[in-house]
């Protein structure tokens, strides 16, 4: 009978295989906490909100043949940039075309874009959102070590 | 027969290995935890801060006349407090600064008159969780004004206080409107609330 037990080259085997087991596991799962970090940033109830009255506001200049006042539009611009952030507007008209207008677009919104449920004939107001990243302590906005301010982007959309 | 086992060496070596691994695992289960109880705690302050939008901005956009103030008199915190003691949670403690609450007056016609509304938006002490709370209120004030059916909805954040130097901050441009309720909790992470409004609107802030 052969009584030899495991040696060491059999215990350092394991342990790495275990180990390799492990890190795949933490791997994966701090993946998918961090595709849950980056969607709480789309489609938040607040920015939803916003979005809706900036589709009522164009809505309203629209009807009002107001838009294409090219001082009225400079107006109204800089008013949702200010009030609300809001940095780009996209109206989505063919989901299958976008793909050939991707270089035209950041990289939040082909992110956006690429994961939205729609079918291709939907009509989708897309707004993107620049938010001022707050220090805790003071609650001023925090700006990096060459002085720039920092903001974090957020993007809804509702049917247009 | 060959009755040779593991020397103390590779015993030690292996015992070795294995604490190795051990403390490794267990701080990873540690750190799997705390993501789990940081996800549980956002997921949770998400659906009631969506639930005070959405009652929010249900009022406000059916309204035809708003006009928001900080300034909760003390009738208005009288129906404050008069909603909690029905309720039989006198130990909240609400506080009555002006920039921890906002009162809404607004008006909605209902197709034959005009019925006039308050609600308020109230950040105040829980005292037995040692916890700021925020809850908004809201009911119609009828021809014979009793007490308006009050609905709260409150933001717990369990793993942190809302910290106590904070001013509500009012922007307006062109009917354009955001009310900002900066939240900063104990983990440093921003729970702010952002109010937006299109249309016309009286401000008294």
């Amino acid at each position: 009978m052969k009584n030899k037990g495991f040696v060491l080259m059999e215990t350092i085997i394991v342990i790495v295989v275990i180990s390799v087991a492990l890190l795949t596991i933490f791997a994966s799962y701090n993946k998918i906490l961090t595709k849950v970090k980056t969607e709480n940033k789309y489609d938040t109830s607040e920015y939803i909100y916003m979005t809706y009255h900036i589709k009522e506001s164009l809505n309203d200049s629209i009807e009002a043949q107001k838009i294409d006042e090219a001082s009225t539009l400079t107006n109204y611009k800089e008013t949702i940039h200010n009030i609300f952030g809001v940095e780009k507007i996209y109206i989505l008209t063919n989901l299958d075309k976008f793909g050939n207008n991707e270089k035209k677009v950041d990289a939040y919104m082909i992110d956006y874009i690429r994961k939205l449920d729609v079918r291709n004939n939907d009509e989708l107001i897309i707004v993107e959102y620049k938010k001022p990243v707050m220090d805790p302590i003071n609650y001023e906005q925090k700006k990096d070590s060459n002085g720039n301010e920092l903001y974090e982007t957020y993007i809804a959309s509702l049917e247009w | 027969m060959n009755k040779k086992g593991m020397t103390l060496v590779e015993i030690i070596i292996s015992i070795a290995l294995i604490s190795i691994v051990l403390v490794f695992l267990f701080s990873l289960l540690v750190t799997v935890n705390d993501m789990n109880d940081e996800a549980d705690i956002n997921s949770t302050y998400l659906i009631n801060k969506s639930l005070i939008l959405r009652n929010i901005e249900d009022d406000l956009s059916k309204a035809n006349k708003v006009n928001i103030s900080t300034t909760c008199t003390n009738g208005e915190i009288d129906g404050i407090q008069s909603f909690y003691s029905s309720y039989n949670v006198s130990e909240y403690e609400i506080k009555y600064q002006a920039s921890e609450c906002i009162q809404f007056e607004y008006t909605i016609n209902d197709g034959e008159n005009d019925i006039k509304s308050t609600a308020y938006l109230a950040i105040y002490y829980y005292q037995p969780k040692e916890e700021y709370v925020i809850s908004y209120i809201h009911g119609n004030t009828k021809a014979t004004r009793i007490l308006p059916e009050f609905e709260k909805y409150n933001v717990n954040q369990t793993n942190g206080k809302i910290k106590e130097n904070f001013e509500i901050k009012y922007e307006t441009q062109n009917n354009f409107h955001k009310i900002t309720v900066p939240i900063i909790g104990n983990d440093g992470k921003d729970y702010s609330i952002l109010i937006s409004y299109y249309g016309t609107m009286s401000v008294n802030i």
